[in-house]
Formats: structure tokens, C-alpha cells, sequence
């Protein structure tokens, strides 16, 4: 373990905004209540997967006492919209393409008149086929979803390849199918995986108010304040710094919180009732038009030596992107960077098609598409070991990439800490690699996890107060606990107490651009920026005291409010000194530091998992949980074990009990009563360790750590299973149906 | 939701006649668990909701003369399973209650509410079958006791008659040398059952069986009895041919259906093994000398 | 049509007109303006809404308001504000329970609840105890620490 000599990184020191969120104090979007009255706002949503509207007819609904305004497409500019692919409206014009797409909205005096008012809406559609499986959207016979796909303004990493096809990449390195032909065995399989939800316990939420000066003013629980607006922006056909984004707290996002949702729609609201408007979704609204984890089908087929290397592997991976392109399309982008899984295969092609079909429209949700790939991966390096009489994690240790590896997109794979994690989680769990089963039923299993983390650019502001105090100026926001982090960095290189740091979190105007509060990267993107700005103001101290102390700026140092020279603690100056100085020749000080959008770090984590079987019923128990972590270094462990916990349990939830079911081509779970997340009967205890080595790149050496540990999830509980009971569910979740099915056809 | 008219009379009598008002558009309110779901997402106006918590008397546990106990309508889950007695002496029951939601429910749900709401996967309704419980109703003509068993017509449909009022649940005094068991089948912990069973287990002297009954929740249109249970089991040791038989009529029996949480096939092969378990436990505990109720 | 309603919340009298649809959750959130009590499903399901009602933990959406005339209610706000957090509270804070924080209020009540009927308990009953509480952020790990931390802490203030 690396060891650490700060005075704030490293060390467990509780979240800054505890107080507020403890005593019932944190405002998110739907606890604002503006000046004045504020209207509520509701949308309408198509109830048909697929359809044409021939006409919308409001004259009945403004009829209702009550109602302030309604609008349509009518009363948009006609603009596309998307974050990758601009293929989507804020409110449908002509064709509607899942059950939830934005028809129209109305602001009224209470909820309940906008609900009555909801009913009193005409809309005339022509229902169209819907296309509710992806394999279904390849078919020559599909209908078109996007019949104009080919004149969609490609915004970042989308790949149209025609058809419902929104994004085509694929990657690959050597010659596969020489070397499956030269492999002494060829296995193949296929897994499955299901849609699944973030489940945030806070439904989307938003305000939106038309500003006296014609400008725009929206509220959001959102985890990305710049690129929304930017879309806000483009949606409402005004430059981006007429609308302003300020961020409200988050309760929770997990990569559900990017995408629009009915901002627009109250911010046309807004303009047209002279209100502010607010717009809070019902959870059930929230599970049909929420933007979930795509369902991925992976055809996997690998090549072995008979001294147990990995020869070729190629994988076909087929998502479902629903009805608009988000975060789909970003996966198929990522997908050949993370889809190597920890292992270095010399014959390798990464295949994967993103396609539209009706359903809603799927994106991110931590680490996107990598617990999908690594299920497979992670099942077949057990299943392949099995049959070929192996010692599974040899096998996996023979072939786990070296530092310094190449992937298929060309990106060089530093700090590689497989083999660490490994030994890690192996040591923690006690794992012993003979396979005697602990008891009848219960059996023990094992998955390596690899993630590429981070990176898109920040900027920071750090100002300090005429104390010495420092305030972060930051338009980030905070969902683990990063805040805290960023104010241990800044009081490490300023020498302050955690008290005499602020981390302000700021709109969209008043903010320089921040990175999104996703992909494990606001520590090393807002982090880098803060680290530099801090670095930037500590600079301007050192220049104004090299009079004072007469020495070069080289030889000092802060500690506890003076600036002093190194090896000379007599020789000092305050800061507050200083800043008096500042005040009367170069100005108030204040530091900025700005990030770029940085090569992607590769993380790796090994997690085991005991299960207990019912046979009879298919029903599996968690009954214990080791994770190790490759975390570069922990600026606060505390926050970091946390994101390992939530990441295992959102993991056993897609494992064994989460799942969007679509029922005659509708969500047939919008609710936690049959989408059924964790609760803390379902969690097993669980185990963490940190491997800590500092990263070349990062504040202090740090990586992020938010996505990874869901990675090895799945497949560590399926090959758990497989190793109580002989079975294998090559589809999840593994509801207990399934695997009595499984158990029945073995028997 | 539309609004309503918002009642909380403190008699049965006049309960019963605000519901005579309006008998289409009234609802009774007791836990609330369930009819605020059906306010929101219903399709039927309702008109008036008749609020029971300020009766005084309906959420009690009272043991009568013969050694029964007679449960008030509205005894919440939560005092429900707390109840010594009621876990001494009808222990599948305090089980149910127990995995009613969590506790922000159970300390709502009522033990009638779970009944009149007459789901077929409602617990409670599962071992109070199995116990030959009767449900005590009242209405303006009067009241009647029925056998538990009889209280469901189909999947939200009770025989109550419009405006009844189901007041109390009795209990028949516990058999001797006898357990009583609850199992139940979920797709994660807190999910409400995809099936469910429960036994009531008597003995002979010689540990034989003398009394069994078993009910089995969520694989018919309503909770059902297998009265195969007790004539196949009636002086065997419970063992597993005789299960067997057991087993094979629960099968035949149960009708269950296709939904997101499972199939028919599935619940049909559950249902044999939860019915086989509760039975195999009630017996195991029964036999035992340490038995609970001995 | 509204109803005169009148409670005792958080150690106050809260008196407004209500309609009778309107839930418990709703008049604390939009009538008395406390928002520490959060909708998060308005099914019973998340606990989100959770509050104590005459002492016992209660899902405010699945109540109507009318049904706690006269009753004692407990949100978040009444266990401690951010300058006087009660043991419970801190011992969420000392623990780093809290991540996003929707949950927590519910999570704080399911506790309260807990500690005041089972002043020792064990990790089964704090498990049991948030059953209805759902948490998406933290796994639950910490939240069970902080339970008993809380525990000792109530212990400890106590002797």
C-alpha cells in the first residue's frame, strides 16, 4: 500500500454536506418552491410504443378552469436534438416511438387540474408495428424507425450504418478466424442480458422560469449541467448563454441523469403562462421514459491452447438502443475499449451494433455495457477452465494483460493492476482455487473486472478570502461524495483545515464548463482542474512573498496560513500578509485550472461471491462478498468503499432480480413493486479492499472508482452458482425460474 | 385522484349506514395500503371513503371462552406478529404477518384490509384458511360468520355483500399436539409472494397424524384448501409417499397463472414443493417434544 | 371540498384546509413546507416518504392527511436540525452513510423507530428494521454501521 503523507488526502473525513442532507435540509428540484406562484406542469406521453399523430387537439383541455398553458411541437422551433445523433424532439411532431415520448405539456394552478387537463387532450394517432427486439429491428422486414437516419446531423461518436442500425464499430486486432481454425479448442457461447433502470429514489424532477429579459432559467436534477443546457439550447434555437442551468442536488443518478427529459417542455411552458413551471415525474412516468442500461445479446467465441493461453476471441454484441440514440451509441463507441475484458488476446474483433427499437431509449447506467460484457467474458473464462480441466484462476492469471498493453482502439493500458487485484480479493476471501464445495448447494465464485475510466475536460475557479480561506468555484456537481475530495485537495495544497475550504457549486453561467458527474471522472477531470487552480493560487502567494522573504518562490512552502521557506521555519510571512500586498498591487487572488479531455485510465477489480441454492426452487442467497479495487490512490476511502458498495449492490440487483419486461409491446414493471431493486434483506455482508497504487496520471495519484466495481458483479454470482450447483444461466437476471429450469434439464 | 368525501364514524352501525348512501361510490378505509393504490390507479369513481380507525374496539386481540381468539379487523400487521400468544399458538399466522411489506406497512396493513382486498397471494389469508378461521361481518340486516376459506369469489372479489363489514376474524381454539406452518416464494426479499403455503398439523398419541389442512396462496383465483392434504395425511407419519400423494393432488388442483413474476408452469411445479414443506415442517415441529405447542 | 385539519408536527400545531384526497406526504411537503420528507414512489414501496406517526414508522403517501387529525408526526426536521444533529443523525454522518441523501430521512425515521422500541438491537433487526426503506446509492453497508453506532451513541448519551 502506497503510503501517504497529507495532511487531508487520503483520510476518511466525513462529506461536507452532511449536515444539510441529515437534517432533511438538501433541496432537490422537486423540494423548489420560487417566489411567487408556480404553476405545475405535466406531460403528456404517448401510450403507444409506435405511432403517427394525425392531429393534436387542445381546445378542450384550455377549456379547463385552471389551466395556464399547453404546448406542442407548435410551439417549438423545428429542431432535432441529441447528444450523439440529433434524432430526437423535445415534444413529437409527427411520430412518437415509445410508450412515454413527449407529446405535449400543461401547466396548471394545481397537479390535479394538469392531470384532468392530461385527459382532456385529443390526440388522433395512427398506430405503426412496433419493433421491441433488437434482433427483430435487423430484420429486412423491420419497419424504419428513423426512416431519415441517413440526414441526421452526427453530433459525437455515432456510426449510422443504415437500416435501424445508429451505431456500427467495430475493432479488431490479428486474424480471429486463422487462429480459431489453429486453436486446439474453440468454445462458444452466448449471453444475454436485460434492460434494467438506475432506479434513483428521486424521480426526474425540474423548474423551469422565462426570465424578464427573455432568457431562460431551468432547475434540473441532472448529473451533466453543460451539456444539457446545451441541448435546452439547440431544442429552443437560442444561443447556449441564454439559458441558464442551475443544478440542484441529485438524489441519485448512475448515468440517468444525463440525458434531457422535460426541461424543454417547461421552459415552453414557462414562456407561454408567464409562470414558473415545474415538471416532476411520478416513478412510474420515471420507469417508462428514463434512459435504462441496454439489454446487450453477446455472441462470444474464444480459441485455447492447450497450455491454457488465449489465442482468439471475437465477440458480437447486439444492443438495444431504443427509440433515440443516447447513450447507446456511446457504448457501441466505447465498447472495444473495455470489451478486450482484463486479458491480452492476440487474435481479437469487437463487434457491436447499436439499434433503435421501440422501447425506451437506453444510455448510460454505470459503467455502460461492461458488467453485459464481462458477464460473458467472466463466465466463459470458468466455463472454458472447467471443461478443459483447468485451475480457473491460473487460467485467468496466465492471460490477464501486461503493463503497458495496446488495446484494439490503440490506447496504451498504464497502471495495469490485475494481478494485484487478483492476489487481492484471492487473500480477503480466503479463496481456495480446489473446487470442493463447501456444503451441498452452496458454492463460491470468482470475476475479474476491467473498466476504462474517465475522461472529458473541466475548468475550476479556487479564490481566496482576505483570511486565507478558500472558496472552489466549481459547475460540478456532487453525487459521491466528490465535493468532499475536492475540498481535501485544495486544503492539502494550501495547507488549510477542511473548514477554511468551500466547494460552491455553480449554474451554467456562472460556473467555468465542468465535465459531466458520470463515467468515474470528476476526481481526475474536476479534480485535475481544482488541483491546478489551487496550484495556480499558491503560485501568485509564492510571487507576492519573494519580497518579504526574499527568496525564490522554489524554496517555499504553505503551512498553516504563512508562507515560509523550506528548511527555515523562522522566515515566514501570512497569507493573510499577502494578500494585503495582493490587494494593493497585482489585484485579488484567484487561481484557475483547466483539464482537457484526457486518455481513458484502465481500472481493474476481483470480486467473489458465495451463494447458498435452493435447488427445488431455483432460489439463490447471497451469503458473503470480497472486493478488492484498484483505486490508484483513496483522496478519501471512505467515499471510495462507498461507491464499492452501492456498485456491488446495483450489480446483484441486474443479476438476479432487475429487469424492464416488456408485456404486448409495454413496460410491464414501472413500479418497485415488480422491478424489484435490493433491499437490505437481499444484501449479503460485504468485504473491500483497496489496492492502492498511484496512478501516473490523476490528483495525487487517484482514478476514479465509481463505475468498476459493478463490472465483475454478474458474473462472479453466475460462476458462484454454476459452482453450487453445476448450472449455468447464460441470461440475466437468473430469476429463480430460470435457474430451476436449468437445474430441472440437467437432472 | 378525484376528490372525496372523507368520513370517520365511530360506530360499526353508522359506518355501515354512510355506506348505505352511496354503495357504489363508497369505499371503507382501514390500513390503506392497498385502496390508496386502487384511489390513484382505479378505474371507478369513488365518492366517499369511510374511514374505521376511530371505531374503538376493531384492532384488538381477544381469547374467548373455548380458548380461540377472535382478531380484530383492523389489527395492524405489526401487533399482529408481535402478539405472544399469537405466535405461540397460531405461529404460520405471526410468520405472515410478518413478511407483509416492511414495517412502514405492517404498521399500517390491517389484518381484514389484507382480506377484503382479496388477492390470492394476500398472506395472512394463507394460514388463516389453514387454521379454518371464520371472518365475523356485519351489515344492516345483521351478522354472519363465515369460514375464511369461503370469503373470495375471484382475484378483488369477496362475498361480502354491498356495504357488509368484515368487524373480526375468529380463530378456533389451538389443537393439541400441534404446528402450524408458513412458506412462501418470492423473486427477492421484500416482494409480495409468488406463492405461498400453509399447514396446520395435529397428532395422535402414537405421533400419527390426526388433523391436517393446508392452504396454498397465489396459484388459483383465490387462496385455495387442498382438503386431499388431510385425507391422505389422516393417521400416516407424514411420510414421503404419503406426501408424495399429496403433492400430486396439490398439483392437479392448483390453477395458477402466467405473469411477469412467473409462470403457470413454474408456480404449478412451487406449488407441490412449498406444500410439501410446510407439511414435512409442521409435522417435523409437531413430533418434536419440544414442539411449540406442547 | 377541504376539511379543517389540525396536527401536532414536529412538536408544533399544523392547522391548514385540506382536501380529503390529499395524502399525509403532500400536506407535510406542500401545506407545513417541510421537504425533508421525499416522494419517491407514492406506492409504499421506497420509504422514502417515511415519517412516524403517533411513534410508529408510517409511509406518509399511503395516508391521507385527514386520517392523523389530532396525531403526533415526525419528519426528518424533528430529530435535529443541521446545528444540533441528533445521535442518529451524527452516527449517519460519523459512519458515511449517506450518499445522495434521498433515503436518508426515511432511513433516520426507520431507525428512530428501531432504537426507541429495541434500544440493542441486533444486525437481524436493523436489517429488518429498513426492509422498507430502499437505498440505491450506499449498498446498505454503512447505513447498518451507522445503525449501530447510533445505538451506542443513544447508549452512551443516556448513561
Amino acid at each position: 500500500m502506497a503510503a501517504h503523507t497529507y495532511n487531508q488526502v487520503g483520510k476518511p473525513i466525513p462529506r461536507i454536506d452532511n449536515a444539510s442532507k441529515l437534517a432533511g435540509q438538501a433541496i432537490f428540484a422537486e423540494d423548489l418552491q420560487p417566489a411567487g406562484k408556480m404553476l405545475h406542469g405535466l406531460v403528456l406521453r404517448s401510450p403507444h410504443p409506435h405511432a403517427r399523430i394525425r392531429s393534436i387537439d387542445t381546445a378542450r383541455a384550455e377549456a379547463l378552469p385552471g389551466v395556464r398553458a399547453i404546448v406542442t411541437a407548435q410551439d417549438l422551433p423545428d429542431r432535432l436534438v441529441g447528444r450523439y445523433l440529433a434524432d430526437e424532439r423535445a415534444l413529437a411532431t409527427d411520430t412518437v416511438r415509445f410508450v412515454g415520448d413527449r407529446v405535449a405539456a400543461v401547466a396548471a394552478d394545481t397537479r390535479e387540474v394538469a392531470q384532468e387537463a392530461l385527459g382532456l387532450i385529443d390526440v388522433d394517432y395512427e398506430q405503426l408495428p412496433a419493433v421491441m427486439d433488437a434482433f427483430d429491428a435487423l430484420e429486412d422486414i423491420a419497419p424504419l424507425l428513423h426512416p431519415r437516419m441517413a440526414e441526421y446531423e452526427v453530433v459525437a461518436m455515432a456510426a449510422p450504418a443504415g437500416g435501424n442500425i445508429c451505431s456500427l464499430n467495430e475493432l479488431s486486432r490479428g486474424d480471429p478466424e486463422k487462429a480459431f481454425a489453429q486453436a486446439d479448442r474453440v468454445f462458444e457461447e452466448v449471453y444475454t442480458t436485460g434492460m434494467v433502470h438506475q432506479a434513483y429514489l428521486e424521480p426526474h424532477a425540474c423548474l423551469g422560469i422565462h426570465n424578464p429579459d427573455g432568457s431562460f432559467t431551468v432547475h434540473s436534477s441532472t448529473q451533466a449541467p453543460f451539456q444539457l443546457r446545451g441541448m435546452i439550447a439547440d431544442a429552443l434555437a437560442v444561443s447556449h448563454n441564454r439559458v441558464r442551468l442551475v443544478p440542484t442536488e441529485i438524489g441519485g443518478g448512475f448515468g440517468g441523469k444525463i440525458s434531457m427529459q422535460d426541461e424543454v417542455a417547461a421552459l415552453a411552458l414557462a414562456r407561454k403562462s408567464g409562470y414558473p413551471v415545474r415538471i416532476v415525474m411520478t416513478r412510474r412516468e420515471d420507469f417508462l421514459c428514463g434512459t435504462p442500461r441496454a439489454g446487450f445479446h453477446i455472441a462470444i467465441k474464444t480459441g485455447v491452447s492447450n497450455d491454457a493461453k488465449l489465442i482468439a476471441r471475437t465477440l458480437d454484441i447486439l444492443l438495444d438502443g431504443g427509440a433515440y440514440a443516447h447513450g447507446g451509441v456511446l457504448v457501441s463507441w466505447a465498447l472495444p475499449n473495455f470489451a478486450e475484458g482484463p486479458y491480452n488476446i492476440p487474435h481479437l474483433r469487437i463487434t457491436a451494433r447499436c439499434v433503435y427499437t421501440n422501447k425506451p431509449p437506453s444510455s448510460a447506467f454505470r459503467a455502460p455495457g461492461g458488467p453485459q460484457v464481462n458477464f460473458a467474458i467472466e463466465s466463459e473464462m470458468e466455463r472454458i477452465a472447467a471443461e478443459m480441466g483447468w485451475d480457473a484462476v491460473d487460467f485467468r492469471r496466465n492471460n490477464l494483460m501486461p503493463d503497458g498493453h495496446v488495446s484494439t482502439s490503440g490506447a496504451t493500458m498504464d497502471c495495469v493492476m490485475a494481478p494485484e487485484t487478483l492476489d487481492a480479493a484471492l487473500a480477503l476471501s480466503g479463496y481456495k482455487t480446489d473446487q470442493t464445495r463447501p456444503a451441498p448447494n452452496r458454492g463460491r465464485g470468482l470475476a475479474v473486472g476491467n473498466w476504462n475510466v474517465g475522461g472529458m475536460a473541466s475548468a475550476a475557479v479556487v479564490k481566496l478570502n482576505d483570511d486565507g480561506s478558500a472558496t472552489l468555484l466549481t459547475g460540478v456537481v456532487d453525487l459521491t461524495g466528490v465535493h468532499t475530495a475536492l475540498a481535501q485537495i485544495v486544503a492539502e495544497v494550501l495547507d488549510l483545515a477542511m473548514d477554511q475550504v468551500t466547494v460552491k457549486t455553480l449554474d451554467t453561467e456562472s460556473a467555468p464548463h465542468a465535465t459531466i458527474a458520470a463515467g468515474s471522472q470528476v476526481l481526475k477531470s474536476m479534480g485535475d482542474a481544482a488541483l491546478r487552480a489551487t496550484e495556480h493560487v499558491r503560485e501568485q502567494l509564492f510571487a507576492l512573498a519573494v519580497e518579504p522573504l526574499d527568496a525564490p518562490p522554489s524554496r517555499m512552502e504553505l503551512h498553516q496560513g504563512d508562507v515560509r521557506v523550506k528548511g527555515a521555519p523562522g522566515r515566514s510571512v501570512p497569507v493573510t500578509n499577502l494578500l494585503g500586498r495582493a490587494m494593493a498591487t497585482s489585484g485579488p487572488v484567484v487561481g484557475q485550472g483547466a483539464t482537457g479531455n484526457y486518455k481513458r485510465m484502465p481500472s481493474f477489480g476481483t470480486h467473489v461471491a458465495d451463494v447458498e441454492v435452493d435447488p427445488d426452487t431455483g432460489q439463490v442467497q447471497l451469503t458473503g462478498y470480497w472486493a478488492s479495487q484498484d483505486v490508484g490512490i483513496a483522496v478519501n476511502p471512505v467515499a471510495v468503499e462507498g461507491q464499492i458498495h452501492g456498485a456491488i449492490v446495483q450489480g446483484i440487483g441486474m443479476t438476479l432480480s432487475e429487469e424492464m419486461i416488456f408485456h404486448d409491446d409495454r413496460l410491464a414493471n414501472a413500479n418497485f413493486l415488480d422491478y424489484k431493486i435490493p433491499s437490505v434483506l437481499d444484501v449479503p455482508p460485504i468485504e473491500t479492499v483497496l489496492v492502492e497504487q498511484p496512478a501516473v496520471d490523476g490528483p495525487f495519484g487517484a482514478k476514479g472508482i465509481g463505475e468498476p466495481p459493478i463490472v465483475p458483479v454478474p458474473a462472479a454470482i453466475a460462476n458462484a452458482i454454476f459452482h453450487a450447483v453445476g448450472v449455468r444461466v447464460t441470461s440475466l437476471p437468473i430469476t429463480p425460474e430460470k435457474l430451476r429450469k436449468a437445474i430441472r434439464a440437467k437432472a | 385522484m378525484q376528490d372525496f368525501a372523507y368520513h370517520a364514524p365511530p360506530t360499526v352501525a353508522e359506518a355501515i349506514a354512510l355506506f348505505a348512501a352511496d354503495p357504489e361510490g363508497s369505499r371503507y378505509l382501514a390500513g390503506g395500503t392497498d385502496l390508496f393504490l386502487a384511489l390513484e390507479h382505479g378505474s371507478s369513481a369513488v365518492r366517499s371513503v369511510i374511514d374505521l380507525k376511530a371505531i374503538p374496539g376493531l384492532d384488538g386481540i381477544a381469547v374467548q371462552p373455548d380458548g380461540g381468539h377472535r382478531l380484530g379487523a383492523l389489527l395492524p400487521m405489526d401487533d399482529l406478529m408481535r402478539d405472544r400468544a399469537i405466535r405461540t399458538n397460531y405461529r404460520a399466522l405471526a410468520e405472515s404477518a410478518e413478511v407483509v411489506g416492511g414495517p412502514p406497512i405492517r404498521n399500517r396493513a390491517t389484518l381484514g384490509g389484507n382480506l377484503c382486498n382479496a388477492s390470492p397471494a394476500a398472506d395472512t389469508a394463507v394460514p388463516l384458511v389453514a387454521f379454518m378461521a371464520m371472518a365475523v361481518l356485519s351489515s344492516a340486516s345483521g351478522g354472519r360468520a363465515i369460514p375464511v376459506v369461503r370469503l373470495w369469489e375471484a382475484p378483488g372479489r369477496t362475498v361480502l355483500r354491498p356495504g357488509e363489514l368484515m368487524t373480526a376474524i375468529e380463530l378456533p381454539p389451538p389443537l393439541p399436539a400441534s404446528a402450524s406452518t408458513f412458506e412462501r416464494l418470492t423473486r427477492s426479499a421484500m416482494d409480495i409472494a409468488l406463492l405461498s403455503a400453509s399447514a396446520v398439523i395435529s397428532l395422535n398419541d402414537d405421533g400419527t397424524c390426526r388433523l391436517v389442512t393446508l392452504a396454498l396462496g397465489a396459484v388459483a383465483p383465490t387462496v385455495i384448501s387442498i382438503p386431499e392434504a388431510g385425507e391422505v395425511l389422516r393417521d400416516t407419519n407424514c411420510d414421503d409417499a404419503a406426501l408424495a400423494r399429496v403433492v400430486k393432488a396439490v398439483i392437479e388442483t392448483v390453477r395458477p397463472i402466467d405473469d411477469i413474476r412467473a409462470s403457470a408452469e413454474y408456480r404449478r411445479e412451487m406449488a407441490g414443493v412449498l406444500a410439501k414443506r410446510a407439511l414435512a415442517r409442521a409435522y417435523a415441529i409437531a413430533i418434536e417434544p419440544a414442539g411449540i405447542t406442547r | 371540498m377541504k376539511h379543517p385539519l389540525s396536527l401536532n408536527l414536529n412538536g408544533d400545531m399544523a392547522e391548514n384546509l385540506v382536501e380529503a384526497r390529499t395524502s399525509l406526504l403532500t400536506f407535510i411537503r406542500e401545506s407545513a413546507g417541510l421537504t425533508g420528507t421525499k416522494r419517491g414512489c407514492e406506492e409504499g414501496e421506497c420509504g422514502g416518504c417515511a415519517v412516524l406517526l403517533d411513534g410508529r414508522l408510517v409511509d406518509s403517501c399511503l395516508i391521507l392527511a385527514l386520517e392523523a387529525q389530532g396525531k403526533t408526526v415526525t419528519t426528518v426536521e424533528g430529530l435535529g436540525d443541521p446545528h444540533h444533529l441528533s445521535p442518529v443523525q451524527s452516527a449517519f454522518a460519523e459512519s458515511g452513510a449517506s450518499q445522495c441523501g434521498f433515503c436518508i430521512p426515511g432511513m433516520l425515521l426507520a431507525t428512530t423507530a428501531l432504537l426507541d422500541r429495541e434500544p440493542d438491537p441486533d444486525e437481524a433487526s436493523i436489517r429488518e428494521a429498513i426492509s422498507g426503506n430502499l437505498c440505491r446509492c450506499t449498498g446498505y453497508t454503512r447505513i447498518v454501521k451507522a445503525i449501530q453506532l447510533a445505538a451506542k451513541l443513544k447508549h452512551d448519551g443516556q448513561n
